[in-house]
């Protein structure tokens, strides 16, 4: 959760696997052993660690959106959605960067989940032809320090491709 | 001096003698004064000669606590104090600025939340890479109770921030703020200790980091201090595996 900068046609980190969703055109690498999920067959939204007990597991989710007007006008939305409708909504980090080689946001936030959980989303955000692409990285705040490295390097894996992107 | 209860969530608003008394009744409740034990059971926080079962998850934090969380926030304008105890579920005192303060029980992975909140911890701009050594005393003066020591130190923190003239400008127009956390947990070999400063400005922000010059204040950012904030917490191996979220 450092300034990374997620680049596109980077060499994948030790020991992962690169998930890749939406046809392909989004891509991102994850330890091996993590679940993949599927909303159907080859259709990849999310990737989680495998389950301990009763913890929060850390988790990649992609979403892909028609987006309107700007960058910056959509960041400012989701980041106003998303206090509106998190419980304990803080953010506390935001900074304009490039994302899979294109012009983007991040956001560091905190909440609560509805069990009752403390977690920390790091969001990585683009506007590629008219669809937003969001690559968030959710973790249980007290496993932040532990976890840091490994987002970082999954958020710099990050690549998203721009031909034939449509929303999903 | 007063004492608010409200049974429905818990929250209980109430002075420091009071919260003295609150603490020192759970355990033995011939030591607290009558008048405090009045005003604890007029409230409602105190029935039939006990603390009120939605008070107890924060008082057995109080008195089992695996260490011990302080923030300290100053600005221009005031300078409040929150204290924590860190147990399975956490109990915390919030400095409301009027003389009393809020008592509750607090999820033990919501602390850094808390801290966030507490110091205003939110996005700002990026300062450029550079340091500045300070004088340990322009932090004390930066976080004395009297508002013309603070300004007496702003104005020497403005000077020092000249590598960061945004943030020097907003210094002298008062628009700053210091942010110290402290941990303390008794381990068997000693009471492990660990700070967390840092001066906020809306051009940046510089964490007080030291080296064999003394106080040196580097650029950071509101990503870097959350990891450290969370960092700051006691660890299992301090707390020999007490569970970290509640």
């Amino acid at each position: 959760m450092t300034d990374v900068c997620p680049q596109a046609g980077r060499d994948p980190m030790p020991g992962s696997t690169t998930m890749t969703a939406h046809g392909g055109l989004v891509s991102f690498d994850v330890p091996e052993g993590w679940n993949a999920i599927e909303r159907a067959p080859g259709e990849l939204v999310a990737a989680v660690e495998p389950d301990d007990a009763d913890r929060f597991r850390t988790n990649v989710v992609v979403t892909l959106t028609p987006v309107e007007g700007s960058l910056l006008d959509w960041d400012r939305e989701t980041s106003l959605r998303d206090a509106a409708e998190l419980d304990g909504y803080l953010l506390l980090d935001r900074e304009d960067v490039e994302v899979g080689g294109h012009p983007g946001t991040r956001r560091l936030a905190t909440h609560s989940t509805p069990a009752g959980e403390s977690v920390t989303t790091e969001c990585w955000s683009t506007v590629v032809d008219g669809t937003g692409i969001t690559l968030a990285l959710r973790v249980a705040t007290l496993r932040v320090p532990e976890m840091a490295p490994l987002l970082d390097a999954v958020a710099a894996s990050l690549v998203v491709r721009t031909e034939r992107l449509v929303a999903a | 001096m007063s004492v608010a209860f409200d049974a429905t969530t818990g929250h209980l608003q109430l002075d420091p003698e009071a919260f003295v008394g609150l603490v020192d009744y759970a355990s033995d409740p011939e030591s607290v004064g009558d008048d405090v034990v009045a005003r604890l059971r007029e409230a409602g926080a105190v029935v039939d000669g006990a603390p009120h079962p939605r008070l107890q998850g924060a008082l057995a934090a109080v008195t089992s606590s695996v260490g011990s969380l302080q923030v300290l926030r100053s600005d221009a304008v005031d300078v409040s104090l929150h204290q924590t105890w860190v147990a399975f579920v956490s109990a915390m005192v919030t400095d409301l600025g009027d003389g009393t303060y809020d008592f509750a029980a607090v999820g033990t992975d919501f602390l850094p939340t808390e801290v966030a909140r507490f110091t205003g911890l939110a996005p700002r701009p990026r300062l450029e890479p550079a340091e500045a050594v300070v004088d340990e005393s322009l932090l004390d003066a930066l976080s004395a109770g009297s508002a013309r020591t603070r300004g007496a130190g702003s104005a020497a923190l403005a000077d020092t921030l000249a590598p960061w003239p945004d943030a020097a400008t907003a210094v002298r127009a008062g628009r700053w703020g210091l942010a110290v956390v402290d941990v303390a947990v008794p381990t068997p070999a000693g009471t492990v200790v660990r700070r967390l400063a840092w001066v906020d400005t809306e051009a940046g922000m510089l964490r007080v980091e030291a080296d064999d010059r003394g106080p040196v204040l580097v650029p950071t950012t509101s990503t870097a201090l959350w990891e450290a904030v969370v960092a700051l917490l006691p660890t299992d191996a301090e707390t020999g595996a007490l569970p970290r979220s509640a």
